[in-house]
């Protein structure tokens, strides 16, 4: 399998594949909402609704195609969500997309995805108040031993 | 190849700047052993770590057998650390240090605390380096060690918490949220109802079948305004140094016997302050609102945890019920209403 990172433009082409931004991204999904943190923003998120079926297909590397599939057989509002959920996962970096050039040899399969019945909206909601603790700036400024120090004592 | 090669470079880097660190820290005068996580610890500090024998002193045993972990601690007058064998650029944003960390060896500066924490997991023994112990922050000074801590905990499958908790007999509850959520204040109250005390702002949890909840410090932080609620802290000798926001309390010496080393987890509360509530009171919540309260704020604070820290974050949170603390303006009740529900009258 070959995978290059997709372009914006084909983003949602159905040999897309996805996976969790790792190691700069984790997860924990619980029986009703996925809590994500991104350590390179220091933002954490809290994924409802059919957004935690979706992140459960990312994990299993699934393709565009298979998470509409696996998430929203069949009905065309409940596609756009899921299209409107990715793209907001791919923005805030929580997921990276991957343009497959050849034919996988191995399909990932969304069957880890329990559907989600009653169909609920998938939510993603944006946490920024331990950004200055996952965040701190380090001092490059080193003494003459070569240990980092306050430019203020 | 390269890569490989760079590994063993760096590995053998740690290991020879560690060894005579550790060297280096050999005639710290005071040695003091303790039983933390349920094993012993032996710490040897300078004259000027007062404040390390302090906020461990519940946790005070008499020298036995040969300790799990062995600290070595000192500042620049006391520990002449050798000068570092890593490039500006190694020094990462929450502390890592690229090439100071590998199976064996962990490795983290702090630059607010001008201070190196290593750890050699193999032999159980550690360093810890400040420039200036007069100089150290609040946060290190009323968590000493806690970098350290992180990892040992790790490594015998025990978790490091940004949490509080208290308890009696029955078991211990984690209070878990960041800073200002009320965690110390419930703590206080209870420690003040008689409750015993782990602490206020880390703990540790874990250990083999059901998870028990670990004291690591026996201090506990307050602002002026929430001091005056507890007389007994009014005329405690406490630290706190010009343009800090809070200080430092000894609960084991407010409260003497009430602080103990560690109790069963019974339940997490996330406590939440609701000025217009006359009573506190608490209701069931789901397990990730929990998680939400700790998980990020624990990752945060500790250098090198990630997936895996995460994942036994979540793995323990699933393991108890979870409740939401509803804090009353008034709060002099807190410590009856944690006492009822540990008596599982509440909810």
């Amino acid at each position: 399998m070959c995978c290059q990172p997709a372009q914006a433009a084909s983003i949602y082409g159905a040999m897309v594949r996805y996976r969790i931004n790792s190691p700069h991204v984790v997860c924990q999904i619980f029986d009703t909402e996925t809590v994500a943190v991104n350590m390179e923003s220091g933002c954490y998120y809290s994924v409802e609704g059919a957004g935690s079926g979706i992140l459960r297909c990312v994990e299993s590397s699934c393709t565009h195609g298979e998470i509409l599939a696996a998430v929203a057989p069949g009905d065309d509002a409940a596609a756009a969500s899921v299209e409107a959920f990715l793209r907001e996962a791919l923005a805030e970096g929580l997921i990276v997309g991957e343009e497959c050039t050849t034919v996988p040899g191995v399909e990932a399969s969304p069957a880890d995805a329990p559907p989600t019945k009653p169909w609920v909206l998938p939510r993603l909601q944006k946490f920024t108040d331990m950004r200055e603790l996952l965040l701190l700036d380090p001092i490059h400024e080193l003494d003459q031993a070569g240990w980092p120090q306050s430019k203020q004592p | 190849m390269a890569a490989e090669q760079a590994a063993v470079t760096d590995s053998g880097r740690a290991r020879s700047f560690f060894e005579r660190a550790w060297d280096a820290g050999e005639a710290a005068p005071c040695a003091e052993t303790y039983r933390i996580m349920g094993r012993g610890v032996r710490i040897r500090s300078a004259e000027n770590f007062g404040f390390v024998r302090r906020a461990l002193a519940h946790l005070r045993t008499e020298p036995g057998a040969a300790p799990q972990l062995d600290i070595r601690s000192g500042d620049h007058r006391s520990l002449v650390l050798p000068d570092s064998p890593w490039r500006p650029e190694d020094f990462g944003v929450r502390g890592e240090i690229r090439g100071g960390n590998d199976e064996r060896f962990a490795a983290a500066y702090d630059h607010a605390g001008s201070s190196l924490s290593m750890l050699d997991r193999e032999t159980g023994r550690a360093i810890f380096w400040t420039r200036h112990a007069e100089a150290l922050p609040q946060a290190e000074r009323g968590a000493p060690f806690k970098t350290i801590f992180h990892w040992w905990a790790e490594a015998s499958g025990c978790l490091l918490l940004h949490a509080a908790a208290v308890g009696d007999g029955r078991g211990a509850v984690l209070l878990v949220g960041k800073g200002g959520s009320g965690k110390s204040t419930t703590a206080f109250s209870c420690a003040a109802a008689g409750l015993n005390y782990l602490g206020d702002d880390y703990c540790a949890a874990g250990g083999e079948g059901a998870p028990c909840v670990f004291s690591l410090y026996g201090t506990g932080k307050l602002t002026a305004d929430s001091a005056w609620h507890f007389p007994p802290a009014a005329t405690a000798c406490s630290d706190r140094r010009a343009g800090e926001e809070k200080t430092i309390f000894y609960l084991h010496e407010i409260y003497p016997g009430l602080a103990v080393g560690c109790l069963p987890l019974s339940a997490i509360l996330v406590p939440r302050f609701l000025p217009a509530a006359t009573t506190t009171n608490l209701h069931p919540v789901p397990s990730s609102e929990a998680f939400k309260a700790l998980a990020p704020s624990t990752i945060s604070q500790l250098p090198g945890a990630g997936a895996a820290t995460f994942r036994s974050l979540g793995r323990l949170v699933a393991e108890v019920p979870a409740f939401e603390l509803l804090l009353a303006r008034d709060f002099a009740d807190m410590g009856g209403i944690i006492r009822r529900f540990l008596q599982g009258r509440l909810p």
